[in-house]
């Protein structure tokens, strides 16, 4: 996906998410025209917001010893120190 | 670290002066590292940290909130969850070389206090296609990382992104469509 590319697949997946689920393939349909390839990668998009498995709803919380490490590392061993 | 430094340095920031990034980082970082160790401190030995509620804490020690307006404010939590992914990352990395498929218990993003989920998130499956979005979408990316590192809502993101809260909404959903499709059912709990 080009950087162009991607603009366009974004905005038509934006714009089709906002539709009712019955009315997209219609929309989808009338905005790729027979640029099949266009049109499967949104659907491909829309389908991983429909299918709700996604883990990014969720935040992440670490158990106790990712603290004992950040207690023991040394300043200088941080990663932005080489920036 | 004293707070007029990072203050100080965020208002450099935001008036242009790129090496003032350079110098945030490692406070941040430090002090992340320091609320940390004293969070695990207080608390009971099989408590777990939420990274987004020490990247508030960090920030209500080290900025000077008279001093500071929320354009700065959301600028430190941009700094802040970029360190925070850095961290759990290299956490999940040196835990990965023992334990296959280690990755990091999660809490939902709307209920933050809600500690029940056994999931795990993959972290480092997550990283790696952060990086791959970044190529495709660097806004996206940036509006994953305030979210799920940060634990900003959709409001503060927009303010870190300088966008509509509803153009934020978008752009959050589509980041998690575009990384559910790309990490695929590896994921699903």
């Amino acid at each position: 996906v080009t950087d162009e590319r991607w603009v366009h697949v974004k905005a038509l997946f934006q714009a089709a998410v906002e539709r009712p689920v019955e009315e997209r393939g219609a929309f989808l349909a009338a905005a790729t025209g027979d640029d099949s390839a266009l049109r499967r990668e949104v659907e491909s998009l829309l389908a991983a917001d429909t299918s709700d498995v996604s883990f990014l709803n969720r935040l992440p919380i670490a158990n106790r010893s990712i603290g004992t490490e950040l207690d023991g590392w040394a300043f200088h061993r941080h990663p932005f120190s080489r920036r | 670290v004293s707070s007029p430094d990072v203050t100080a340095l965020l208002g450099d920031w935001s008036r242009g002066n790129s090496t003032a990034l350079s110098q945030l980082l490692p406070l941040v970082y430090a002090e992340l590292r320091r609320v940390a160790a004293r969070q695990l401190r207080r608390e009971r030995a099989d408590h777990t940290l939420q990274p987004t509620a020490l990247v508030h804490e960090a920030y209500i020690r080290l900025v000077d909130q008279r001093q500071v307006d929320w354009q700065n404010r959301a600028h430190f939590f941009g700094v802040a969850a970029q360190v925070m992914r850095r961290i759990l990352v290299d956490h999940a990395r040196r835990h990965d070389a023992h334990k296959r498929g280690h990755g990091l218990a999660c809490v939902s993003i709307d209920e933050a206090k809600d500690v029940a989920a056994p999931n795990e998130i993959p972290i480092l499956a997550l990283d790696h296609a952060l990086d791959r979005l970044d190529k495709v979408d660097a806004e996206l990316t940036r509006i994953v990382e305030l979210r799920a590192f940060g634990g900003l809502t959709i409001e503060e993101a927009a303010h870190v992104l300088g966008v509509s809260p509803s153009t934020a909404k978008r752009e959050w959903r589509t980041a998690k469509a575009w990384l559910t499709r790309e990490l695929g059912a590896g994921v699903r709990p």
